[in-house]
């Protein structure tokens, strides 16, 4: 009875996890594909420190040596600054980082949905779970 | 004193340890008595479920996390209290295909999510306030914007413009520890909830703040006898004292809607 009790309550704690993280991607698939990721990799040009969503453009050099760069909407400041994050950290120090996004479904290129930040001294920023990745 | 009789003392001594630990910190309170509630809070933000973590080597997760160990609970657990209040209003029934139909439309009806300001009580607690014997200021870092609001503690206060506005005009008052705040003249511009729950310029805002310690318990209740079935008493929020100054908040600059392909329901939870 008991062990049935315990099965019972984490079958509910993790329908209430994934119905959380459903209710999350739900509220961005109006503007992005949740269902896949991309990677690119550049260095940050700028910031914008705005609400509703900060926004985060990576300069991205192409095989030509030419460059194009890349928008990426995150999440609002108040997240950011919860989570000990600052402007500053996500401006970087002008080494290259390792973008991973969701796509926008609207066609525009270069835009995604910030999901994950590789800095180039070794350090990791979850915003959002990368479809398809273990949870760190 | 022999060794067993000391050991005897190691549970009485780690017992009076965890009770001063866990005894609630002191109210601090006016020269006039009324408990002070000045200080920065943190009120959840509305992102209850945000629970960052931060590894040694200084990597970030802010969401999407795998789940913290739990805590170990407690030997004797206290019996939940009752629930209290609601997640939405309820309207009349003529009004719920209209409720509906906004909601339907949330992404292109939502005022918020074009940087409008939520008004009240989508906005909430407030972030800090500011309390002196004859008025008490709250300061918002809102996804909208920064807001504040002058709540005096008489009535009749003469403003410099008395249209209805987002956040109407409050009064306050003392019903023993805790501060009432009634809030009137609003606009019909906002709503309560994301989900198209609009209102009437006759709605009434009652606020409830006590203040516990380190805790201020936050009640609201929003009545609008013209649309509303009955009062809507809102699910208590916390707000638990920090240290953390408040920052500058940033402004709302809308930039996401016209890239939205379909009505996807667009979430801005506060």
């Amino acid at each position: 009875m008991r062990h049935k009790s315990i099965v019972t309550l984490c079958m509910a704690v993790l329908a209430g996890t994934l119905s959380m993280v459903a209710q999350a991607h739900h509220s961005l698939s109006g503007q992005f594909d949740v269902s896949k990721s991309f990677e690119i990799t550049g260095v940050v040009s700028r910031v914008e420190w705005v609400n509703p969503h900060t926004q985060v453009f990576v300069d991205v050099k192409q095989t030509d040596g030419s460059m194009l760069t890349y928008k990426f909407e995150s999440l609002p400041v108040a997240m950011m600054r919860k989570a000990g994050l600052s402007k500053g950290e996500l401006a970087g120090d002008g080494r290259p980082v390792v973008v991973t996004a969701y796509p926008a479904r609207s066609g525009v290129p270069r835009l995604g949905y910030l999901l994950h930040l590789k800095l180039a001294d070794g350090r990791e920023i979850q915003f959002s779970r990368v479809p398809g990745a273990e949870q760190p | 004193m022999k060794p067993r009789h000391l050991l005897s003392l190691v549970p009485a001594v780690f017992g009076m340890g965890v009770l001063l630990a866990a005894a609630p910190a002191t109210t601090p309170r006016m020269p006039d008595g009324k408990p002070d509630l000045s200080g920065v809070w943190d009120n959840g933000g509305g992102i209850d479920f945000l629970k960052p973590q931060t590894q040694a080597n200084g990597s970030v997760c802010v969401t999407g996390c795998a789940p913290a160990a739990p805590a170990a609970a407690p030997q004797t657990a206290a019996p939940a209290p009752a629930p209290v209040g609601t997640a939405r209003p309820r309207y009349k029934p003529e009004f719920t295909a209209k409720v509906e139909d906004l909601k339907k439309r949330q992404q292109k009806e939502d005022p918020v999510l074009r940087c409008q300001p939520p008004g009240l009580p989508r906005l909430g607690p407030p972030d800090k306030i500011v309390q002196t014997a004859r008025e008490i200021i709250f300061l918002y870092e809102d996804v909208s914007g920064p807001f504040f609001r002058i709540v005096p503690l008489k009535a009749g206060v003469k403003r410099g413009d008395d249209s209805e506005s987002y956040f109407g005009d409050s009064t306050g008052h003392w019903e023993g520890d805790t501060l009432v705040v009634e809030t009137r003249n609003f606009n019909d511009l906002t709503w309560l909830t994301d989900d198209g729950a609009f209102h009437s310029t006759d709605l009434k805002v009652t606020e409830r703040l006590t203040r516990r310690g380190d805790q201020i318990e936050w009640l609201a209740k929003a009545d609008d006898p013209k649309v509303l079935a009955e009062p809507w008493q809102l699910r208590p929020r916390m707000m638990q004292r920090t240290d953390v100054e408040m920052a500058e908040p940033a402004p709302c600059v809308e930039q996401d809607l016209s890239h939205m392909v379909d009505d996807s329901y667009h979430s801005n939870p506060r």
